[in-house]
């Protein structure tokens, strides 16, 4: 058990009962209507209203961890073409590099090897998503080759020497995905921890095999998460709450950052601003004058977290009581309008009940449109 | 008759949805301009003419091929094709249909307030459109799923859209992320809109600028009719150099070095010592850094 006091109300098996039979529900003909995308939706509309008026750390400076060591060759966990843990932690690891580029545009993600107590820099700090997943495809056709023993301080010391150089201007921060349950460390754990939170980075940890100690107290120290997924397609659930960006929780002085934003000639052919070299893809930095070159559209891109879509209502409100009442159901149904979006009338109460309306624009959104819009478009059509 | 089945079989229908604008404003001036130059002054006739050909080919393509069809005006956008009236995809039907819809829009007294109201912009909603044709896209790709799907954008005028950038880029986006590629069509002598060039770039379409009305038909349906799948195979449409420049918060010029607020991301030409948008006090580069003095008790 955890001596320092654990901050989870407690194990599942306390817990108290869980029906979750009760989301399913039948429509007007039968057929079962699963709420699991309500449920996503309703999900998704808590975390925005959660992180509404927080300030949150849009730049972000990342160094992903993978243990490649003896015990990540463990098959407890396995799901299709991937054989054990450190094939389900590549496929986790696959879906959350897109998904980081697309909620930190400007963000930059490195990749690090833990395997035979040493730390192997595979992929430098850098924002490109075809060589972060390139790399990773490797150890996929290389057979997942798994070896020796991870090391924690070491995988910390290489993470350290690339995040050093990052301004302050950014979130640095180290996310590990360890199936081993011990560390194999030159100096002690303890004294390296505190040089990590003292030197303001966050520190993550996805555990593949058990909740384990030493990782749990980097976690806590770094102000950081600690995972350990039930199932591979859990990992990648947990990955995903990786990909969003931290709420700060200091309040830190803001800076400057000089950033060019080049021309794009034609394909691949990208000119610096200030010294006029070339460069193949952006977001990067001028090879030359190391001034970083990004275009107005990867702003763009992070704005939706500073504006995100307005909030809306359900058009037909879960009521409270025992008994339904179906006329007031009935009358609310029949002021459903048209989706603004896609046209979509509702034809039955059931679907009905999947409308919403924009607090902004009192127009009505269908299920489908309002999740697209929470998840991608990031604002209504009705509005102006 | 085997070939024939799977001739059939591969090749498959694919969804169009195309952004038509409506603004009487910027067509009048087109049309002004095209009358002081030659005698003829119908272009959004001839181009309304032009894009129902285009629509009319695209569904003659290949059986099962679908079309959406957006206007796009100063005080909003509205679903052309398909409506309760006529969904179906028969090229004459829906010819039919945008044309009795746009009659319908001209005699309504809608588009004549939004040339008298002077509170909103007279630029189309270009954002509103493009939303609900992704929106459109997005439903029919969660009903057939793989059933690949385009945009195409016809813009009349030079007007830059500059209030309408930041949900015409999170559009692109979510464009990507359903596989759609965006094309834009300007109709404008003289200037490029960039945030149309941008989002062409996002999302690997084709971008197009025609000068003279009487070339659309020819553009649209040669650079714009074939398919992802066939543009591949055919050369290549020459591409212009993409401008995606920033503007600077303040002084509202284009800028292409510029500072950036790492709280809120603003952009600026100069520095500044507060940024107008978080009201963050900054610290500028190369000053050292402000460090409150720790004081041995």
């Amino acid at each position: 058990m955890d001596e320092g006091g654990d901050k989870h109300s407690g194990y599942r098996w306390e817990g108290g009962y869980e029906r979750t039979w009760e989301a399913l529900r039948e429509d007007d003909t039968g057929a079962l209507i699963s709420g699991s995308s309500a449920a996503k939706r309703l999900f998704a509309k808590k975390r925005l209203a959660q992180e509404a008026g927080k300030r949150i750390h849009i730049v972000r400076h990342c160094v992903l961890a993978l243990d490649l060591s003896r015990s990540m060759a463990d098959p407890d966990l396995r799901i299709d073409r991937y054989p054990n843990r450190a094939g389900c932690a590549i496929r986790s690891l696959k879906e959350f590099v897109p998904k980081f580029f697309a909620a930190c545009p400007l963000g930059q993600l490195a990749l690090v090897i833990l395997q035979n107590k040493r730390a192997n820099i595979v992929v430098p700090l850098g924002g490109s998503e075809a060589r972060l997943l390139n790399a990773l495809k490797d150890i996929e056709v290389k057979g997942f080759k798994t070896g020796g023993q991870c090391s924690m301080v070491n995988g910390i010391a290489a993470a350290k020497s690339m995040l050093s150089a990052v301004g302050d201007h950014s979130n640095r921060e180290i996310i590990f995905v360890v199936g081993s349950l011990n560390t194999i460390d030159v100096t002690s754990p303890f004294s390296t921890i505190e040089t990590v939170a003292n030197g303001g980075i966050r520190c993550s940890v996805v555990s593949l095999s058990a909740e384990v100690n030493i990782w749990k107290k980097l976690t806590e120290r770094t102000d950081g998460k600690y995972f350990v997924p039930l199932d591979p397609i859990d990992i990648s659930d947990k990955l995903e709450e990786l990909t969003r960006p931290p709420v700060e929780s200091s309040a830190r002085q803001g800076v400057l950052v000089k950033m060019g934003f080049p021309q794009k000639e034609t394909d691949d052919k990208y000119i610096c601003p200030q010294c006029r070299t070339r460069v193949k893809a952006i977001p990067t930095l001028c090879d030359v004058c190391r001034l970083s070159l990004v275009s107005a559209a990867h702003l763009a891109r992070c704005y939706h977290h500073l504006f995100p879509p307005s909030t809306v209502t359900p058009s037909i409100p879960e009521q409270k009581d025992e008994e339904i009442d179906l006329e007031l159901e009935r009358s609310q149904f029949d002021q459903i309008k048209p989706c603004v979006g896609c046209n979509f009338a509702p034809s039955t109460v059931e679907q009905g009940r999947q409308f919403v309306v924009c607090d902004k624009c009192q127009s009505s959104l269908c299920g489908d449109c309002d999740g697209f819009i929470d998840d991608h478009l990031h604002s209504c059509p009705g509005c102006i | 008759m085997n070939d024939a089945l799977q001739l059939r079989a591969e090749s498959r229908s694919s969804l169009i949805a195309v952004v038509l604008d409506l603004n009487p404003l910027a067509w009048g001036f087109k049309a002004a301009q095209d009358a002081q130059r030659t005698s003829k002054s119908e272009s959004f006739v001839q181009a309304l003419d032009a894009t129902l050909t285009f629509i009319s080919s695209y569904l003659l393509m290949t059986h099962g091929n679908q079309v959406v069809v957006v206007g796009a005006h100063p005080l909003g956008a509205e679903i052309l094709h398909p409506t309760n009236e006529y969904s179906g995809n028969t090229a004459s039907m829906v010819n039919r249909q945008i044309e009795a819809k746009i009659n319908d829009l001209c005699r309504s007294t809608l588009l004549d307030d939004s040339i008298t109201d002077v509170s909103t912009s007279p630029s189309s909603r270009f954002n509103n459109a493009l939303s609900k044709a992704l929106c459109c896209i997005n439903r029919m790709k969660s009903d057939k799923s793989n059933m690949p799907a385009r945009l195409l954008v016809l813009k009349c005028g030079g007007d830059f859209l500059s209030h309408q950038y930041l949900p015409l880029i999170n559009c692109a986006y979510a464009a990507e992320h359903l596989k759609v590629s965006i094309d834009a069509v300007v109709l404008e002598a003289e200037v490029d809109i960039p945030v149309f060039q941008q989002m062409v770039d996002v999302t690997g379409g084709v971008y197009s600028r025609v000068t003279e009305p009487a070339t659309l038909l020819q553009t649209l349906l040669t650079y714009h009719l074939p398919d992802d799948d066939a543009r591949k195979i055919l050369s290549k449409v020459p591409s212009t150099p993409v401008d995606s420049r920033a503007v600077c918060f303040k002084t509202r010029t284009v800028t292409d070095i510029g500072y950036v607020c790492s709280v809120c991301l603003s952009v600026y030409k100069m520095l500044t010592p507060i940024c107008i948008t978080c009201k963050t006090v900054l610290k500028l580069p190369g000053m050292p850094p402000s460090r409150k003095r720790k004081r041995e008790k």
